[in-house]
């Protein structure tokens, strides 16, 4: 059976070409603004899956961006596993917008069920008289 | 193509092969060497797997032509997997290579499947307009779009 063994946020996410190794750079534990709308100018969400030798070499993935209850984005993601055993999934999400604070959600769905999530905290702090913010 | 390599390039390589006394030796510093990173960078994989090809069958395979295919195998070893794979999974046929199928299984044992993707703004969605300034001051000023939003500074 196909898993997620690993799903997380961080600024930069890098492939070492020599190496072939995958590094997380700044990784997103929380976002924290004092005023709302925060423009995130961009982030990464990557995502390490494992299948067993039986399993399918291609799976077809759905990724929502949720904001609470509202979806802010999604993209279609077709993995190829090519003979291997694990595969790793880098999405670059080029801004986003959050409208208030909560909880900000990434969801990978295949065939319309919940295959891997993850999510950070985002926190109103400090508030001023600003109408948007950026991070 | 015999210029592949400068003749610099092709000396540091000799001398990593002459000292290497197993294939995993061979790997590690032929794909550190700066000379093999920048075949992968310059040429597409079809291009590398071209010229690879030319070298191994060719009939006068000499110390320069060698060299050169290891350089080509390594850099191909660097590209993309999905690009690469058919190729790698068949160069065991290549005898004339020593440690060709040592090396090929080192090699497909580090290959690892990746995939990227990007997904840009709607900003349409998000409620956000775009707008060129109204006039550029110089001929090389690169049109800079404004993200019409009042912007203060944020934390993460």
């Amino acid at each position: 059976m196909i898993r997620s063994k690993l799903m997380l946020f961080a600024e930069n996410i890098i492939r070492d070409a020599q190496t072939n190794n995958i590094s997380a750079i700044n990784i997103i534990e929380e976002f924290s603004s004092p005023a709302f709308p925060l423009f995130l100018a961009g982030f990464n969400v990557l995502n390490l899956l494992e299948r067993e030798k039986d399993d399918e070499q291609t799976i077809s993935l759905l990724l929502k961006i949720f904001l609470n209850e509202d979806e802010l984005t999604s993209l279609d993601i077709h993995m190829d596993f090519q003979d291997k055993l694990g595969n790793r999934n880098i999405v670059t999400i080029n801004g986003l917008v959050l409208p208030n604070s909560g909880i900000l959600r990434a969801v990978l769905l295949h065939n319309e069920k919940e295959f891997a999530s993850h999510e950070v905290s985002v926190q109103k702090i400090g508030e001023t008289d600003k109408k948007v913010a950026i991070a | 193509m015999s210029n592949l390599l400068r003749s610099q390039e092709l000396d540091g390589l000799k001398e990593i092969f002459l000292f290497a006394n197993t294939p995993s030796y061979l790997y590690k510093n032929f794909r550190q060497n700066p000379a093999v990173f920048g075949l992968a960078k310059k040429y597409q994989t079809e291009e590398l797997i071209e010229f690879f090809e030319q070298f191994v069958k060719s009939e006068k395979l000499d110390a320069e032509s060698l060299i050169t295919s290891y350089a080509l195998l390594f850099a191909i070893s660097l590209k993309d997997y999905a690009e690469s794979r058919r190729f790698l999974k068949g160069i065991d046929r290549y005898k004339n290579l020593e440690w060709i199928k040592e090396l090929q299984q080192i090699i497909l044992a580090n290959a690892k499947a990746t995939n990227i993707r990007s997904v840009d703004l709607d900003y349409k969605r998000n409620g956000i307009s775009l707008s060129k300034p109204a006039r550029a001051t110089s001929k090389n000023v690169t049109t800079n779009y404004t993200v019409e939003l009042a912007i203060t500074q944020g934390s993460r």
